[in-house]
């Protein structure tokens, strides 16, 4: 099971909220999102564990540690 | 030749038109490939022609690369370039990719229904946003514009 880590802008386009959510939809691996700037999260099934880079969540050091600690980072 | 393609049921030649996307099977040529996900208005932001023109460079080295349309990214095939902002690098960019033989993997929902859409007939390749994720799932690198 691979661990997948996907950064979220405020910006990101509508159709890759799309192919974000058939994305984390199929089985197999571990999905964690990070809102980044006070993005919104977009509908995401439950499994799929959202954090946020704001000061009650991740700093800028735990989102580095995140990074590295997954197998695949995408950034939408 | 087509070169650095890696494709959902890549057209053996000219336009394809499938109708049954979710039956494709993947092919992929070599290395795991790049994939470009565009989904920038060509009509309003440079964001889409620059990411037709990094599309073709990576083309151009050693990696596989595919290319989807998404949103209104797919006006990046409009036959009529002078309502696209950078429209004469846009028809130059996408005339090389077809000449290379890339297609364009398009939306389907997206999919302009103007006839002169795609008046160039550039390969392109239906899909829905759960063939992209497959896509993503199997990409070496996504580069999301």
């Amino acid at each position: 099971m691979a661990r997948v880590l996907h950064l979220w802008k405020a910006d990101a386009p509508a159709f890759a909220a799309e192919v974000l959510g058939a994305a984390v939809a199929a089985p197999g691996d571990e999905h964690t999102l990070v809102c980044l700037d006070g993005a919104p999260a977009p509908a995401l099934p439950a499994a799929v564990r959202v954090r946020r880079l704001a000061p009650d969540d991740l700093d800028y050091a735990a989102l580095v540690a995140l990074i590295f600690d997954a197998d695949r980072v995408i950034a939408w | 030749m087509a070169r650095n393609v890696a494709t959902l049921q890549a057209p053996a030649s000219g336009p394809i038109d499938r109708t049954t996307p979710s039956d494709a099977r993947l092919r992929v040529t070599g290395s795991p490939p790049v994939l470009v996900l565009i989904s920038e208005d060509p009509r309003v932001s440079h964001r889409a022609n620059e990411a037709l023109r990094i599309a073709l460079g990576i083309v151009a080295g050693e990696s596989p690369v595919t290319i989807v349309l998404g949103g209104p990214a797919t006006r990046l095939l409009d036959e009529d370039t002078d309502g696209l902002v950078d429209g004469d690098d846009i028809a130059k960019f996408r005339a090389a990719l077809r000449r290379l033989q890339v297609p364009f993997h398009v939306e389907t929902a997206a999919r302009p229904a103007d006839a002169d859409w795609n008046a160039e007939g550039h390969p392109i390749v239906p899909v829905t946003a759960a063939d992209v994720a497959a896509l993503v799932a199997q990409a070496r690198r996504l580069l999301v514009f």
